[in-house]
């Protein structure tokens, strides 16, 4: 069912196990794909549904306005009495009504069909004909009842050797040098996705520079150009780092001021990666670490 | 003693007229069409207002507005 997609055993190992239950009983609980952008959650949806042997019905979540949208315009025209594989992505993003409708719809006591009366119709949710799969970034912003009716299968980041075999396997005319491999790896963010990207850009320049080798010479010239910084840093968080090392002990007040940006966006979208990767630390105030410092000089250096 | 109610009309600053230029509501509007303005507006350009002529609302759409979904068919 997952032929050629890289690492997530995990999540390979509960979805075989849920298609192995669907053709044993012939019906699946609903299922709750969680994980961070670019982990593969689509991908995975698809070949699941492709494995059940029905066709793909991808929503999306925010342009569902209220219930009516969905039973009305969705629902009873392509789902009702069809067999599809349904996958709500983003659904922290549904309608708290709908939610609350689909509390009873996915009761989790192992009913093949649930009828769901809404205004003057008799709605059959038949789990036999349907699979329904629901995909977030923000699982913590479900309806916690809702959530607790949802199989959870969690994506985690992919390990660089993983990323590193998606980026060969989009690029398998390229010989890559070896010591050039873990470095790009290593800009990847543990994000599937940017692997993707990643070949699609090292395709790019090896077909404008008719080469078919790929070693640590392009890969600065390609990181150069690009703008492509040690550990997938964003500018914005290299400039938190340069803060830290001008400035030496910051409040998340100092840095916000310094930055421009807000203190949940620092917060939320810039400390998290920086902390992961032991650029910074804070202990109190915000701190530039050691490997912090020489990343920086890496960074002046030309990477 | 009834006491006089606080924190309620029109908060200070606030108002419900924007400005739009009239090249951009005739892209919008039929030449005929009835527009509701301000009495004090037509004052102000020199106009004098006889009587407020019904003016038609547009409705909103009733139609249900279908979510954006795509549909991926496998073959064997």
């Amino acid at each position: 069912m997952f032929e050629g997609l890289i690492g997530q055993t995990k999540v390979k190992n509960k979805l075989n196990f849920y298609a192995q239950g669907k053709k044993a009983r012939g019906f699946l609980p609903a299922i709750l794909l969680n994980g961070a952008k670019g982990l593969g959650k689509t991908e995975f949806a698809k070949r699941f549904a492709k494995g059940l042997k029905h066709p793909m019905m991808e929503v999306n979540c925010s342009t569902i306005k209220n219930e009516e949208s969905f039973f009305e315009g969705l629902f009873m025209n392509f789902i009702l009495d069809k067999e599809v594989t349904v996958l709500f992505d983003e659904c922290h993003e549904l309608p708290k009504k709908l939610m609350a409708s689909f509390l009873t719809v996915f009761n989790p006591e192992g009913a093949k069909r649930k009828t769901l009366e809404w205004r003057e119709n008799r709605l059959e949710f038949n789990f036999e004909k349907q699979t329904y799969l629901f995909a977030t970034t923000e699982a913590h912003e479900l309806f916690a009842p809702f959530k607790d009716r949802l199989n959870k299968v969690d994506f985690g980041e992919y390990t660089i050797q993983e990323l590193i075999d998606i980026l060969k396997s989009k690029l398998d005319w390229v010989k890559f040098d070896d010591q050039v491999l873990e470095p790009i790896g290593s800009t990847l963010r543990g994000n599937a996705r940017s692997a993707v990207s990643r070949a699609t850009e090292i395709e790019l320049y090896c077909e404008t520079k008719n080469k078919s080798r790929f070693d640590m010479d392009d890969w600065r010239e390609l990181s150069n150009t690009l703008d492509i910084l040690p550990f997938g840093l964003t500018s914005t968080e290299k400039e938190v780092l340069e803060i830290l090392a001008d400035r030496g002990e910051c409040s998340l007040q100092m840095l916000s001021a310094a930055t421009g940006l807000s203190r949940p966006a620092i917060q939320q979208e810039t400390e998290v990666h920086l902390l992961k990767e032991g650029l910074m630390k804070i202990d109190g105030k915000r701190e530039i670490t050691v490997k912090g410092r020489k990343t920086l000089d890496e960074i002046s250096l030309g990477f | 003693m009834n006491q006089p109610k606080r924190g309620r009309g029109r908060p200070k600053g606030s108002n419900c007229f924007v400005r739009v230029s009239l090249r951009d509501l005739n892209q919008y509007l039929r030449e005929d069409a009835s527009v509701a303005v301000s009495k004090k507006f037509l004052e102000e350009i020199g106009l004098t207002v006889q009587e407020t002529s019904p003016i038609i609302v547009a409705q909103p759409d009733n139609g249900v507005a279908t979510p954006d979904f795509k549909m991926t068919e496998f073959e064997d």
